[in-house]
């Protein structure tokens, strides 16, 4: 049973691990568009998460757990936009390293991801049922 | 004499703890599912056929080896089938760019595998309590 009740917070923490990766991915994609407010600055930098798995004693296993988020370091895309509040005196102005195909791609993955793991915990939990109804009768 | 040492219900037991034992590893595996360089882990199920064939040879009045001396290894007492698995190192079908091995649907199916196991054991473990009630009950009239 012990085994079982890890196996069910193990799962969680690979929940929780998923969610915040798609809470990085929603923050990309809201600011795709986002340039500098003051000429010539930078725009919206694009962020990724770091997973890691760790040991944790009190499970008994190995859990997982975000250790940090990290900017993406490609260089921004330029557009001559001299309108643009955010350009620089020569009309260019930067635009976000935000690839909304790529977050696509990852969200998509982060949402698997996110399904295998609620459907390790339902199955943990029929398991679990299944020993308890040994019980009754 | 304890209902849970006899040999149909301790095997039934084991085997739930085996399984127990490995929806917990495919869930340490589940939930590794992105992280960079994870090899993804299962149990030595030979290891555990081996011991639980063994184990069933002297339940059921197989020949054991004697203890002549003080200082031979008592196989009964090493006999504890849940220590007997280990997780080891088990790739999947693919391993991706980043070095992780993990293939949810390969885990998936791990995972179904172990639920119907688990359930069929309970199920007989039922039968097996159930055989167990009529043979105690009083026989009616």
């Amino acid at each position: 049973m012990a085994d079982l009740e890890s196996a069910s917070a193990i799962a969680a923490s690979g929940l929780r691990v998923q969610a915040a990766r798609m809470r990085i991915i929603s923050e990309n994609m809201a600011n795709a568009d986002s340039t500098a407010v003051e000429a010539g600055g930078d725009p919206y930098r694009r962020r990724s998460l770091a997973f890691k798995s760790y040991v944790d004693k009190e499970l008994g296993g190995e859990a997982v757990k975000v250790f940090g988020t990290r900017s993406d370091p490609t260089p921004f895309k330029v557009k001559f936009d001299p309108a643009n509040p955010g350009a620089a005196p020569d009309g260019f102005v930067k635009l976000p390293n935000v690839d909304p195909m790529i977050e696509l791609v990852d969200m998509r993955e982060a949402q698997r991801a996110y399904e295998a793991n609620l459907n390790m915990i339902e199955s943990t939990r029929s398991m679990r049922r299944s020993t308890l109804e040994l019980l009754r009768r | 004499m304890d209902i849970a040492d006899l040999p149909a219900f301790s095997v039934l037991r084991e085997k739930m703890n085996f399984l127990a034992e490995r929806q917990r590893v495919l869930a340490q595996n589940v939930a590794n599912a992105s992280t960079p360089g994870y090899m993804p882990k299962d149990l030595n199920k030979t290891g555990f056929e081996k011991a639980l064939a063994s184990e069933l040879k002297v339940k059921e009045g197989g020949v054991a080896v004697a203890r002549t001396s003080g200082q031979h290894i008592d196989m009964n007492a090493s006999r504890n089938l849940s220590g007997d698995f280990r997780a080891r190192a088990a790739p999947d079908s693919d391993v991706t760019l980043d070095g992780n091995a993990v293939v949810l649907e390969d885990q998936m199916l791990k995972v179904s595998q172990t639920r119907g196991e688990y359930e069929t054991m309970v199920a007989i473990y039922q039968r097996a309590l159930g055989m167990m009630r009529t043979a105690i009950k009083a026989a009616s009239r």
